[in-house]
């Protein structure tokens, strides 16, 4: 029972950061039929942000852990938006819906980004204390308030996000240029604007996975990578471009990753989830939610 | 737009010419220049060569990595003869990348760059993995044979030059226009009985050849090698190859080797500079010049001559 | 040729497709729909838009699946195979849309369709150098298809069919566009390869006086059902085809 419930614990913390990751990633690819390898720069810009600002803000300006930590989220919201808006006007919008090229770009993008931030911070990893260091006791599972909240947070924005996408105005745009660019251009939806805005949204859901991990893990100027290659096995998984397809395959990751490091290690885990990949595409080429083409 | 062929002898001759420097060299380094180039260049072009049938196979870095663990693991722990060693590289990698196509290539575009992608890193995970070959260290210990070891660099660049020519060759084959008709439209080769499916593997298996041997040259060239070696990010090298030297043209890969590897040799080792100057290289080449150095070059020569009238 | 040969011709069945079914979701595009193609015929498919011709095309071409029924060329049941085997057992298809490699060259392009069936580069371009002579492209060769005239891009997709030597030729809607001459030359083409090369023709078409001058029989479907089959004078006097098809452009 104790196992049980920690695994389920480490499966949700695991898996809510995952979902987030792959959420905007999959949102972009849909909008935009873009792979962006850079998503990982966004996480990590937000999360060195966070081990920048909280330092100051507790030391210089003298706040609470809490009121710091809220300064940096913004802080970080604000940079990871103004580096999306940036690469989107003077790259992507102009290899919108060529795959080949637009990987590329971001592939560029990723280095370049990568370079910058490793020149500003260096290679040392940079952590900030936890706002939350309690632990708390579930059936027996130990669990810190942190991670409870990085769950709970993940639940609600991806609450939020689905929301968004089904019941607004924009949701509706954003659905109708994810399947028919044509059809949505003529019902006078700019696309390119929905496309930039399809694109920020998924640049805020990396920086919301980097804000909530940064006081969790020591943060590197690499950290968002490291997401990547698990965010793209979840989202062939899921179907490129399903919604629920990456919440179902963050969490079916994450519990592959929690049970398969409890009774293996991390790496066999991690070979797991290959062949489990292998498989599903010998089945279903386009994913478990995914549509042919 | 179609480019003229190049002159293939003035390509034989640069080979030839790039084989002699590597023999002739009084100083080691830039022998071994002219081997990392050629490298470089085989990895682009096999790059390309997939790119030829519309798919970006990030798996080419596994497969160099193949090669070059077949060949060290038959040298360093089984004692096999040279020969045979590299003989095996390209073979084992060919094989293996014929098992990855047959999955994967029912996927493309979009999952089939992922999956290559993640299998690239599954491939260097395993071999962390495994105590026997090494783990994270690898292998060490890769020596050429006596008989060849000073003329070593000339040897691959000979090597890794027929590569070159091969790849070349089948581009400008049937087979080759069979595979450019799939990137165009997969439909026409189906409907007239060709195997689509086997073709697209077969053009993976040709370019896995092709860099397996690579990895075997590699890994005598270098004497160690490591997992962190065969990363992903050797494919995105090999594709900023790809694009600053031109897609278009055959000879793309190769100008964009030469020209990226002699640069990258002033901004190596400062890592941080490294990754800024090959994302710019890639950001820059993409948006501004779409035909690489070499679209450049004939659109420079298309201005001269239109002025000379 | 025209309407006169409805006595149609004796050849043995060369293609039979039998209770024909394919559904995509809840839509069905075709149900329930027979028919048979003789050896030796031009036999049209006629019927209004949506009616599930290209369904019909895709079907038996081995482009999908069907969901039920079963299709049967020349004596061997191929229901469910792939677009390759059925290709490689002799029928060949063409497109209505994209149905050229419009960035090769038209050298290239037929090449392509010749490379299965012929060994050896010398004997793929005899063939390339054949077809082209028969379909007008002989002047073409280095064009690139995409810049080929209307009329000629149209040939070309006939021709890439031509090089892979079919025993049956699907041509769906190959005359759209085509100005009054270029109509006529390839009605012509279509009954020397009838004649001279033994080919069996079916034809999806819009262009009716051209249907009803080229082929032996024709069969319409509507709403993905069978709705008439006969000779062409048959059909055009049948009271539901006219109602539902004819009827409808009045």
């Amino acid at each position: 029972m104790e196992v049980f419930v920690q695994l389920l614990a480490n499966t949700l913390q695991i898996g809510s950061v995952y979902v987030l990751f792959a959420l905007g990633l999959t949102l972009i690819f849909g909008v935009m039929k873009i792979v962006n390898f850079a998503h990982g720069a966004f996480f990590t810009a937000a999360a060195l942000v966070v081990t920048s600002v909280m330092p100051f803000a507790t030391a210089t300006l003298g706040l609470s852990l809490p009121a710091s930590y809220l300064l940096a989220a913004i802080a970080a919201f604000a940079v990871v938006l103004c580096i999306g808006a940036v690469v989107f006007s003077f790259g992507f919008q102009y290899v919108l819906k060529d795959l080949n090229g637009s990987f590329i770009l971001s592939i560029g993008l990723l280095l370049v980004l990568n370079g910058i931030y490793l020149a500003i911070y260096g290679g040392a990893p940079r952590s900030v204390p936890q706002v939350l260091p309690d632990t708390i006791n579930i059936f027996g599972a130990r669990l810190t308030e942190q991670r409870l909240a990085l769950v709970i947070i993940a639940i609600v924005v991806t609450g939020g996000l689905y929301l968004l996408i089904e019941r607004t105005r924009l949701g509706l745009a954003l659905r109708a240029v994810a399947q028919d660019q044509e059809a949505a251009m003529l019902q006078g939806m700019p696309y390119r604007r929905v496309a930039l805005s399809g694109f920020l949204i998924g640049a805020a859901l990396a920086a919301c996975a980097g804000v909530l991990m940064a006081p969790i893990n020591a943060v590197t100027t690499v950290s968002g990578d490291e997401f990547l290659i698990k965010a793209f096995i979840i989202i062939i998984i899921g179907g490129l471009g399903s919604v629920a397809g990456a919440i179902v395959g963050g969490l079916f990751i994450g519990m592959v990753e929690s049970v398969g490091g409890y009774f293996f290690d991390p790496s066999t885990a991690t070979l797991a989830m290959f062949i489990l990949v292998i498989a599903f595409l010998l089945v279903r080429p386009q994913g478990i939610l995914g549509n042919a083409d | 737009m179609q480019i003229r062929s190049p002159g293939v002898w003035a390509c034989v001759a640069l080979a030839v010419a790039a084989v002699l420097f590597a023999l002739l060299a009084t100083n080691p380094y830039h022998a071994s220049l002219v081997v990392w180039i050629l490298t470089n260049a085989v990895l682009a072009a096999a790059l390309r060569f997939v790119l030829q049938i519309g798919e970006l196979n990030i798996a080419t870095a596994a497969f160099f990595g193949v090669g070059a663990y077949t060949t060290s693991i038959c040298a360093v722990l089984l004692g096999w003869p040279f020969w045979l060693t590299l003989l095996l590289a390209p073979l084992v990698a060919a094989l293996l990348s014929a098992l990855f196509g047959w999955v994967t290539l029912r996927t493309k575009g979009p999952y089939f760059l992922l999956v290559s992608f993640a299998f690239t890193e599954v491939v260097r995970l395993i071999y962390t993995q495994i105590n026997v070959i090494g783990g994270n260290s690898g292998l060490v210990g890769m020596f050429p044979p006596m008989a060849i070891d000073a003329h070593y660099p000339a040897f691959a660049a000979a090597l890794l030059a027929a590569a070159l020519f091969a790849l070349y060759g089948v581009e400008r084959s049937d087979l080759g226009r069979l595979f450019k008709a799939i990137r165009n439209n997969d439909a026409i080769p189906r409907s007239v009985g060709l195997n689509v499916v086997f073709l697209k593997v077969l053009c993976v298996v040709i370019a896995a050849a092709a860099v397996g041997l690579a990895g075997g040259l590699h890994a005598y060239a270098n004497n160690v090698i490591a997992p962190s070696d065969f990363s992903y990010f050797v494919a995105i090298l090999a594709l900023a190859y790809v694009k600053i030297g031109g897609e278009g043209h055959p000879m793309g890969p190769v100008v964009g080797a030469a020209v990226l590897t002699l640069v990258g040799q002033r901004v190596a080792g400062i890592s941080a500079w490294e990754n800024i100057f090959y994302g710019a290289v890639i950001v820059v080449a993409l948006l501004a010049f779409p035909g690489g150095l070499i679209g450049l070059a004939g659109r420079v020569r298309g201005l001269v001559r239109g002025g000379a009238r | 040729m025209n309407g006169e040969a409805s006595t149609v011709t004796g050849g043995e069945v060369i293609l039979r497709a039998e209770r024909l079914e394919r559904r995509f979701g809840g839509l069905t595009a075709v149900s329930d729909f027979s028919f048979e193609l003789r050896a030796g015929e031009i036999l049209g498919l006629i019927g209004p838009n949506g009616a599930g011709k290209s369904t019909t095309f895709n079907l038996i071409s081995g482009f999908i699946r069907p969901s039920g029924g079963r299709l049967v060329v020349m004596g061997r049941d191929v229901t469910g195979a792939s677009a390759t085997t059925i290709s490689r057992m002799g029928l060949v298809r063409t497109f209505q849309h994209d149905s050229l490699l419009s960035e090769m060259s038209v050298v290239d392009n037929i090449l392509v369709g010749a490379s299965h069936r012929q060994r050896g580069h010398e004997k793929r371009m005899e063939k390339v150098r054949e077809v082209a002579a028969m379909t007008g492209l002989a002047d073409h060769l280095d064009t690139i298809a995409g810049n080929l005239p209307h009329g000629l891009q149209r040939m070309l997709s006939i021709a890439i069919a031509l090089a892979a030597e079919p025993r049956i030729l699907c041509l769906d809607e190959p005359l759209t566009g085509l100005q009054g001459a270029e109509v006529g030359a390839a009605l012509d083409l279509f009954e020397r390869l009838r004649t001279a090369h033994g080919l069996t023709i079916l034809l999806v078409e819009h262009n009716m006086r051209a249907v009803m001058r080229a082929c032996d029989r024709l069969i319409v479907l509507n709403y993905g059902r069978l709705l008439a089959e006969g000779s062409p004078e048959e059909v055009s006097r049948n009271e539901a085809v006219i109602e539902a098809y004819l009827g409808r452009k009045r």
